[in-house]
C-alpha cells in the first residue's frame, strides 16, 4: 500500500476506522484459531495396534517402577 | 455473545460514571485505540484509559474503580475490565500522561461525550516508552497525522524527550 493510500485511510471518520479495527481483530482471531488448529490438522493417524504395543511395553510395570527406571536413565 | 465492534461509547460512559462519582478526577483515551483516531486503522486488542486519580495513595484508587465498574455490570479478566466483550485497561497517570489527560480533546462517540489524547501527546508518550512498536507508532503518526509541530516540540522539550532517529 502506498503512503498516499495510507493517508487516505487515516483521513476516514473515526467511527469508520474503529469499524475496520473491529474487522481486523475478528480476522486476526480467526487466523489465530486456524493457526492453533494447524498441529491437529497435520497430526497423522498412525498404524498398528497401540493397545497391543502398550501391553508389550508396560506389562508388569507400575508408576513407581517406571519412575525408578526414568531416574536411572537421568 | 457481545455485539461486534469497539464499544467506545460504553467505555466513555463507564469513565464518565467514575468521574461523576468522584473516583477519578478526569480521564482520556490513550494508546493504540486513540492513535487510530489520527492514523490508518490497525489491530489492537484493548483500550487504554488514562485517569488522574482522586485517591493519590499507592493504589491510585484502583480498588474503588473496580468496585464501581462491577456495580455497572462489567466483568474483569486479569488487569482488564471487560466492557461488552472488549478489554479495557485503566492506567493511573504520571507527569506526561497527566498533562496528556488535562489537555485531551473532547470527542463524541455514538452520542456519548468522551476525551481522547492529542496526537502530539501520543507521540511524546511513545517516545518516552521507546519499545519497537512505539517507534513504529511514532513513524506512522509523523507520516499520517495532522500535527501541531510547535506543540509537539514544546511537549518533547518540556519532558526531556526526543524523537528516535530514522
Amino acid at each position: 500500500m502506498t503512503a498516499e493510500m495510507r493517508k487516505k485511510l487515516a483521513a476516514l471518520p473515526y467511527a469508520e476506522k474503529l469499524r475496520r479495527v473491529a474487522e481486523l481483530i475478528a480476522f486476526s482471531r480467526r487466523f489465530r484459531t486456524a493457526d492453533a488448529s494447524r498441529p491437529l490438522v497435520t497430526l497423522q493417524a498412525g498404524t498398528g495396534d497401540y493397545v497391543k504395543i502398550r501391553d508389550q511395553l508396560f506389562t508388569g510395570e507400575t508408576v513407581d517402577s517406571l519412575f525408578e527406571q526414568a531416574k536411572a536413565v537421568e | 455473545m457481545p455485539e461486534p465492534g469497539i464499544p467506545l461509547a460504553e467505555v466513555f460512559a463507564a469513565a464518565n460514571s467514575l468521574r461523576a462519582a468522584g473516583i477519578i478526577v478526569d480521564y482520556a483515551l490513550g494508546g493504540a485505540l486513540a492513535a487510530v483516531r489520527y492514523t490508518e486503522p490497525f489491530t489492537t486488542y484493548d483500550a487504554d484509559v488514562f485517569f488522574i486519580p482522586a485517591d493519590t495513595g499507592l493504589s491510585a484508587g484502583i480498588p474503588a474503580i473496580y468496585a464501581h465498574l462491577e456495580k455497572l455490570g462489567h466483568s474483569f479478566e486479569r488487569e482488564h475490565t471487560i466492557i461488552r466483550g472488549f478489554p479495557v485497561q485503566w492506567l493511573a497517570t504520571h507527569a506526561l500522561t497527566e498533562e496528556a489527560v488535562r489537555e485531551a480533546l473532547p470527542i463524541e462517540f455514538d452520542g456519548v461525550q468522551g476525551r481522547i489524547f492529542r496526537a502530539e501527546h501520543l507521540i511524546a508518550i511513545a517516545a518516552s516508552v521507546g519499545r519497537l512498536k512505539d517507534r513504529a507508532r511514532i513513524e506512522q503518526m509523523l507520516e499520517q497525522a495532522e500535527l501541531d509541530r510547535p506543540l509537539l516540540d514544546a511537549i518533547l522539550a518540556r519532558h526531556h524527550l526526543s524523537l528516535p532517529q530514522k
